[in-house]
């Protein structure tokens, strides 16, 4: 398998299914492991990081894991940016240096990358809320890894991770929510200051540091020790129900207090993506945001959630340009962001062009 | 956001600077390091800046121990980084003999992984 050949599909955290798929987008839990035979990254030498890469990779082909592996450190800035754009590599691996890569099984639900901050990250990404599946999915991968590997690990403090705020379990759960009617009221910041009180963390899109787009939001745990992997994962499980449902009640006032200033809103958006001629991907993901909110209450109904997802990932500016076969400038991507939408909301509604 | 600076309270039992900056002897780092850039060298730095680190985890994990799941293999002893550095050091102090049973030892670990992984 190439990275040409990875599908134009949306990978597996958009696909828009899965339970509650119209509020959380996705499930992820990722474990954070190291090789006891190594030092951690920062102090590894060019042919440590070698080794264990070499080790990994084994590890992987005995366990009989199904993964295909990437060399990121030879890998074009074109494709480190889009497998950073499928959440299949984090910003830090990308830009990385030495001996580094990541393993991908064919349906994109599971990833290890391979020296970023850890000798190993493993992950599993799961549509919709589904952090039980994603659990199994990512125990059973870890437990056969670790039968060919010798993992860091102490009595006392558990996984040994290269940063302590991950050590013990060494994992983070997390959902990706999309909550654009909490959005437009003033009670968001209410309900994360709570989520911080109980050692959830609220981020955007992209993870660490950055700021919520497009009402795209991750919520995880930042507690790792002194608790098992399913009393955490029970800790995120028990309140995403409620933010659930103040997103649902709020979608309904919004319907029924503002439904002309809803609908005009999202009937624009929905026109500019189809006739704008120049189009920035930020303003493409704010639209899509309205856009997906106007499906899903009932505002829009020519459009399936699935290939909006579809549009969010392929507009992006590494998959659009790997859609088109060439590097371009930003002047240029978003001229060709603008035709590609056009064309593609165009055969959404109408199907694929006959021959 | 984590950090790792100084409480100031439990580090002034000792003028010397390595009790108040101690160093692992196995990956060079040392506490200063570690406060500065928020990450460990090796997994033994666990040890040997365990009074930090646990005032960190009573703080921001409000525990101490792991529960949760263990490897298959168990804890790790962690000989083959221990034995790396007690061989850099016999060769800087030209303690040949010494060097030559650490070479044995770490190559006779390797066989062993090696032997398993092909079973
Ligand atoms: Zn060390």
């Amino acid at each position: 398998m190439t990275l040409d050949e990875l599908p134009r599909s949306p990978g597996e955290w958009l696909k828009g299914n899965g339970p509650e798929s119209d509020i959380v987008i996705c499930s992820r839990i990722r474990l954070a492991r190291n090789l006891a035979d190594f030092p951690f990254i920062s102090k590894a030498s060019r042919s440590e990081k070698s080794e264990i890469v070499t080790q990994i990779r084994e590890s992987i082909s005995e366990s009989n894991s199904k993964l295909n592996y990437f060399d990121v450190e030879r890998m074009s800035e074109l494709d480190r940016q889009f497998l950073v754009e499928r959440h299949l590599i984090s910003r830090e691996l990308k830009e990385g240096e030495g001996p580094r890569g990541v393993a991908l099984n064919d349906d994109e639900s599971a990833s290890i990358m391979v020296n970023e901050e850890d000798h190993l990250r493993v992950q599993v990404m799961r549509s919709g809320f589904a952090l039980l599946q994603a659990w199994e999915q990512i125990d059973d991968l870890d437990n056969r890894l670790e039968e060919h590997l010798d993992i860091a690990f102490s009595q006392e403090l558990g996984y040994l991770s290269a940063c302590p705020t991950n050590v013990g379990t060494g994992i983070r759960v997390g959902v990706m929510l999309h909550l654009p009617a909490l959005g437009q009221t003033n009670h968001l910041d209410k309900f994360f200051r709570a989520l911080q009180k109980i050692n959830l963390s609220v981020r955007g899109l992209h993870g660490e540091g950055t700021q919520p787009y497009g009402d795209f939001y991750q919520i995880s745990n930042q507690q790792t020790l002194g608790k098992s992997e399913p009393e955490l994962i029970k800790s995120l499980s028990d309140v995403i129900p409620q933010l659930i449902e103040y997103e649902r009640k709020a979608r309904q006032t919004l319907l029924t207090e503002r439904r002309q200033v809803l609908h005009d809103q999202v009937s624009r958006a929905y026109g500019v993506l189809k006739t704008a001629h120049t189009i920035s991907s930020e303003e493409t993901m704010l639209l899509l945001s309205s856009v997906r909110m106007g499906i899903n209450l009932g505002l829009i109904d020519d459009l399936e959630i699935a290939q909006v997802n579809e549009l969010f990932i392929n507009t992006q500016p590494a998959h659009l340009q790997k859609i088109h076969g060439q590097t371009l400038a930003v002047d240029e991507r978003n001229v060709l962001r603008a035709s590609f939408l056009r064309k593609r909301l165009t055969e959404m509604r109408d199907g694929p062009p006959s021959e | 956001m984590a950090s790792f600076q100084s409480d100031s309270g439990n580090s002034g039992t000792s003028s010397t600077s390595a009790a108040l900056n101690p160093k692992c002897t196995v990956c060079g780092q040392d506490l200063m390091q570690f406060r500065t850039g928020g990450r460990l060298g090796c997994p033994l730095d666990y040890e040997v800046f365990g009074e930090t680190l646990t005032h960190f985890f009573e703080t921001n994990q409000s525990a101490l121990l792991h529960v949760g799941k263990w490897p298959k293999r168990g804890p790790s002893r962690f000989e083959t980084l221990r034995w790396q550095a007690e061989l850099r050091q016999a060769i800087v102090s030209q303690n040949y003999e010494l060097a030559a049973q650490l070479r044995d030892r770490l190559q006779e670990r390797k066989n062993q992984r090696k032997q398993r992984d092909d079973t």
